[in-house]
């Protein structure tokens, strides 16, 4: 642990005990919450349920972001992509209903493919130049979605999309969502940490550290940015497709940048490194504004000054990234802090 | 390592076997809720199939308004509210009990909208909803009125999907997108003689819905439309698209979209020279935001929008709400009269039980609404099966100087 | 011809605005690293502060009497206004940040957008909250104050659009066939002008200096003796003024000025900043008149709904195939 005078929240937020203490707790109250009848259930149902439609999209997103450290502005493109996706196939649009099982898998392969196709001429691009970039196509992804009206209805969206039927059980209630949304949460966290442990994981940590020194240590960068790509849409897009079976209908106006900015923001709460951090950046994030509606005209101004203050009191976030353990390098050393802190 | 991972995979299987007995669970509790308001009211002579709303004596009604609360659109939203509020203070108290209006800020998008409408159908004292106000806000959040069975009444989402769902529990009283272009290419065609039509739209929902239209019932008409385009919204210049729908020299031009861009755009199209007719739906008609904020180029331009005045008790609800308020903006008058058509039909089909509850049976209330026609400020309001109104009239308005002067009205229905 | 000719000219005039508000990004980015997320709701308040002060003073018929005085006045005003509030959401969002990473200060950028966009809005109702606070019988201001600052706040903000009294109007010049109108030439004018001048102070002056000193190395620039943090509050305080400059500007051009009026224009200059060349100025100014030059370019050729994807098109073309942007810049080389 280390020795340093900073505050005691931020003490706390770094035993590793609390937050295994945190997470069982908090994940007892998720399971729990449709259990029980209480007043405004459906309404927290609701929020959290959404809440945790942008965890996943935020997992998609830290696997650009903080895994392989590239800097994406324009992740809802692969969430429009999945959700457009579950659109086409499963509603009345041309009249095709696949099994949903099947249509979020198509969902997530699409997005990927997607993905994998504007990743291959950027791969030169770093930094901010990389960010301009995908920002850039989260904006056609959407501005095309709007206009190609034969294809996507335009701007008057996609209406009385499909409910999905899995197992029997169909899912006409919101509660059964969130129980998806859940489990696909579990499963997205338990593969995602196979994956950072294995050698695609280091070969994105070396990246993220430092791209040229990887490079000339003989990895691949080219095609591990690629899998980082296609992995973070991939989520996007199974994201996109229960978004649409869920609400029902989309537009394109649900995919613009401000989704792209939250989603972003929900990861760097969480602190960019721990995928858990993920999930209290989207509780934080997003069942905010909704705690705020007391105060209703406020609403978003409080919001404003929250973000500014939180990142002000904790700027690495919830959960932060934990620095590489080197050989010979102790935890206390002087540098760990900073190296914690970038 | 080992550790997490038993811990994630429990996690997991815990879900699916919750996913399995709780959506049945939350199934069956959901149900129970509303057997539970059925059965305490052990004094309804009448079942009703969607249950009661149950207020207990010193408890207040809730009326729920849905609008942009905060952010680009408030100004519309805070309109809404506003009205609805001077119309609970004209209705008093229903029965005994006080009412109060609660807003619900869903930012004309969809889904805070949805969210909006979880929260006011979770309300136990809630009677209704005036609102969403934009359509894209409305379509998403009716499946869950309609699964609340919460009575919902629009007063501004002019889309035609809004009351083609069939719920019962939807009602609009603003005329759709198609009678207003209907109105718009009438008026055109035969009042001002012109055949030729230039369409801009921004490119939403509304917008380019009304735009296209009037697209198409302009051509069927046997007009020609000489080129549509469309604006981003949030740009301020669009130079490029004024010169590219003047090449055509079109003797009109129609604008799908709101007051800001539309100021904007008649300002630059005069600017080029255009000097025939400016068409607008009703999301132009504002003095201050359009008229004004075109500074002249304004001057001539004609809108369609609902019949205000004229209609029973404008003045003396302006009087209010100008008091209050300033000026209304738009929707300020029809949320006056949706708020007062759900509280005039609460009044009517409420009792009180044995216990002192106030007791609204919630079908009984919407097919009141449904039945009871309503003469309001915003004129005439008759419910048709679809919760459209059965008669409605659009008002042609031309901006002269400041004022928007009503030209002609059309009178649809019987 | 004429007609392509007067599109160009129209491409210059919009790329102006996205110039100076790109010059505003460009610089800070120069000395801190960071994207000034807020940087169009800058713009926008000076738009703002332009409008507050033209009003006024046509309501006393200063602007009829002195008209170009009145535009100049309006001009510093709006800079002014901008400028301040850059320094202050400097000092207060992103000074406490300095050591965190950038992707802290991003977040803390989008909050004061949003902070910024939602106060301009609510200034009525908190003038209304102001005036109504009283202690018992008594209000905390006297009557006369509380008049006036009712007044303030309504004139100055608001949720509806508000208008700047046209004092332009549409006269112009004509070259043979072509005309343009006063208004533009204005525009490009003080664009080019304060460009310019930007030039000039940064490779000229010792401010400049030392502002690209920091730029360069902020902490070698602190050991020479430059005091960083007041640097930084200059650099934001010009940066800002550019933006306001731009939003009395807009403002006077078009009219009309909303609240989130500064989110369009924001992102598109942080394009144009980017593609020219993030940290790099005279690239910022390059970057601006591209992104307008390409929008209505491409509506030459296709319906205007796509202009901008097609900007966009064209400007992450450039970048795939200058990836430091046009004239280099210091992006790439910043860790997440």
């Amino acid at each position: 642990m280390m020795k340093n005078n900073s505050s005691f929240l931020k003490n706390i937020l770094d035993q590793k005990a609390f937050r295994t203490v945190l997470s069982a707790l908090i994940s007892v109250i998720i399971l729990s919450i449709p259990l029980f009848n209480f007043p405004q259930q459906n309404l927290w149902i609701r929020i959290i349920g959404y809440a945790g439609l942008y965890i996943i999209l935020g997992l998609g997103l830290l696997v650009h972001v903080g895994l392989a450290g590239m800097f994406d502005l324009g992740f809802a493109a692969f969430y429009a992509i999945g959700a457009y996706t579950c659109a086409f196939l499963a509603s009345p649009h041309f009249d095709l209903h696949l099994p949903f099982l099947a249509v979020i898998l198509i969902a997530g392969a699409l997005a990927a493919l997607i993905g994998t196709l504007i990743c291959i001429p950027v791969l030169k691009l770093r930094g901010d130049y990389l960010g301009i970039v995908t920002l850039g196509f989260g904006e056609i992804v959407r501005m095309l979605l709007m206009n190609l009206t034969d294809i996507t209805n335009g701007s008057q969206g996609i209406i009385q999309i499909d409910k999905p039927t899995i197992f029997g059980i169909n899912f006409n209630n919101s509660t059964y969502f969130y129980y998806f949304i859940f489990a696909l949460i579990a499963l997205l966290l338990f593969l995602l940490n196979r994956i950072i442990h294995s050698r695609t994981g280091r070969a994105w940590l070396a990246m993220r550290e430092d791209e040229d020194v990887a490079q000339m240590s003989g990895i691949d960068t080219s095609k591990y940015k690629l899998l980082a790509f296609a992995i973070g849409a991939f989520i996007g897009g199974l994201g996109g497709a229960i978004f649409a079976s869920w609400q029902g209908s989309i537009f394109p106006d649900n995919f613009n940048m401000n989704v792209s900015i939250n989603i972003l923001c929900v990861i760097i709460l969480g602190g960019l490194g721990n995928h858990f951090g993920v999930i209290l950046g989207a509780m934080a994030l997003i069942a905010l504004p909704d705690i705020l509606r007391g105060f209703s005209d406020y609403r978003m101004i409080i919001f404003g000054l929250l973000l500014i203050i939180m990142m002000i009191l904790r700027p690495q976030g919830f959960l932060p990234r934990k620095a590489p353990q080197f050989e010979g390098k102790s935890s206390s050393s002087p540098d760990h802090e900073k190296e914690v802190q970038s | 390592m080992s550790k997490r991972f038993v811990f994630v995979s429990l996690l997991t299987i815990a879900m699916l076997l919750f996913a399995a007995c709780g959506g049945a669970a939350s199934a069956e509790e959901a149900a129970p809720a509303e057997a539970a308001d059925t059965a305490d009211t052990a004094d309804a002579a009448v079942e009703d199939e969607w249950g009661y709303i149950t207020i207990p004596a010193g408890e207040k009604v809730v009326l729920g308004l849905s609008s942009a609360l905060s952010a680009g659109y408030a100004a519309y939203g805070q309109d809404m509210l506003n009205g609805a509020t001077v119309a609970v203070q004209d209705f008093g108290d229903l029965n005994g009990w006080e009412v109060v209006v609660e807003g619900g800020d869903d930012q004309c998008e969809g889904a805070p909208g949805v969210t909006v409408a979880e929260q006011f159908s979770a309300n136990p004292y809630l009677i209704g909803v005036v609102g969403p106000m934009c359509s894209g806000t409305a379509i998403p959040a009716i499946d869950i009125y309609a699964a609340n069975h919460v009575l919902m009444i629009t007063p501004s989402s002019t889309a035609i999907p809004v009351t083609a769902s069939g719920n019962q529990n939807i009602f609009r009283i603003v005329a759709n997108d198609d009678l207003q272009a209907t109105v718009t290419v009438d008026y055109l065609f035969n009042e001002l003689d012109l055949t030729t039509l230039g369409i801009v739209h921004d490119q939403s929902i509304y917008g380019q819905g009304i735009a296209e239209a009037v697209q198409s019932k302009f051509e069927a008409a046997g007009g020609t439309v000489t080129g549509i385009e469309g604006i981003t919204r949030g740009d301020q210049d669009f130079s490029a698209v004024v010169s590219t729908i003047l090449e055509a020299d079109p003797a009109a031009i129609y604008w799908g979209g709101m007051d800001a861009e539309g100021a904007l755009l008649v300002n630059q199209l005069r600017a080029a020279g255009f000097e025939g007719v400016f068409f607008g739906p009703d999301g132009i008609k504002s003095i201050p935001s359009f008229v004004q904020a075109a500074g002249g180029a304004a001057e001539g331009a004609y809108m369609t929008f609902g019949a205000v005045g004229g209609a029973t008790g404008y003045e003396e609800f302006l009087a209010k709400f100008t008091e209050q308020f300033g000026d209304p903006v738009a929707y300020g008058p029809g949320s006056y009269d949706a708020a007062t058509i759900v509280l005039n039909a609460a009044k009517a089909v409420a009792t009180v039980d044995s216990d002192g509850n106030l007791i609204i049976p919630k079908k009984a209330l919407a097919d009141m609404v449904r039945a009871t026609p309503y003469d309001g400020i915003t004129g005439h309001l008759e419910f048709d099966e679809n919760g459209d109104l059965k008669v409605v009239s659009i008002t042609v308005f031309q901006a002269q100087g400041e004022e928007l002067v009503p030209v002609k009205v059309y009178d649809f229905g019987e | 011809m004429q007609k392509l000719v007067e599109q160009l000219i129209n491409g210059l005039t919009v790329g102006s605005f996205y110039a100076l508000i790109a010059l505003g990004y460009t610089m800070v980015y120069g000395v801190l690293s960071m994207i000034n997320f807020a940087h169009g709701d800058i713009f926008m308040v000076g738009a703002y502060f332009g409008c507050f002060t033209i009003t006024q003073l046509s309501k006393t018929g200063f602007t009829e009497s002195n008209p170009v005085l009145a535009i100049i006045f309006t001009f510093i005003a709006g800079a002014i206004g901008a400028a301040l509030t850059g320094i202050t959401i400097e000092k207060f969002a992103y000074r406490p940040l300095r050591k965190a990473s950038r992707l802290a200060t991003l977040i803390s950028a989008i909050g004061t957008s949003i902070f910024l966009q939602e106060f301009v809005r609510l200034i009525p109702k908190f003038g209304s909250l102001i005036t109504s606070i009283h202690f018992g019988e008594k209000n905390l201001f006297p009557e006369s104050w509380r008049a006036a600052i009712i007044n303030v706040t309504q004139t100055f903000g608001g949720a509806m659009v508000k208008t700047y009294p046209g004092i332009l109007g549409t006269a112009g010049i004509k070259l043979g066939e072509i005309s343009i109108s006063y208004s533009r030439i204005l525009i490009m004018a003080i664009a080019i002008v304060f460009m310019v001048l930007l030039y000039l102070l940064v490779r000229l002056t010792k401010l400049g200096k030392a502002m690209r000193a920091v730029s360069e190395d902020k902490e070698t620039a602190a050991l020479m003796g430059i005091d960083v943090n007041k640097i930084i509050s200059n650099t934001f305080f010009i940066g800002s003024a550019l933006a306001g400059i731009a939003g009395v500007m807009m403002g006077i051009f078009y009219l009309q000025i909303r609240p989130t009026m500064g989110f369009t224009p924001g992102i598109k200059a942080f394009t144009a900043a980017v593609v020219g060349g993030i940290g790099n100025i005279p690239g910022a100014m390059l970057g601006g008149y591209l992104l307008g030059l390409a929008e209505v370019i491409s509506i030459q050729f296709l319906p205007a709904v796509y202009k901008d994807i097609v900007a966009f098109a064209i400007l992450i073309v450039m970048l795939i195939v200058k990836p430091t942007g046009i004239l280099g810049g210091s992006g790439g080389k910043n860790k997440l």
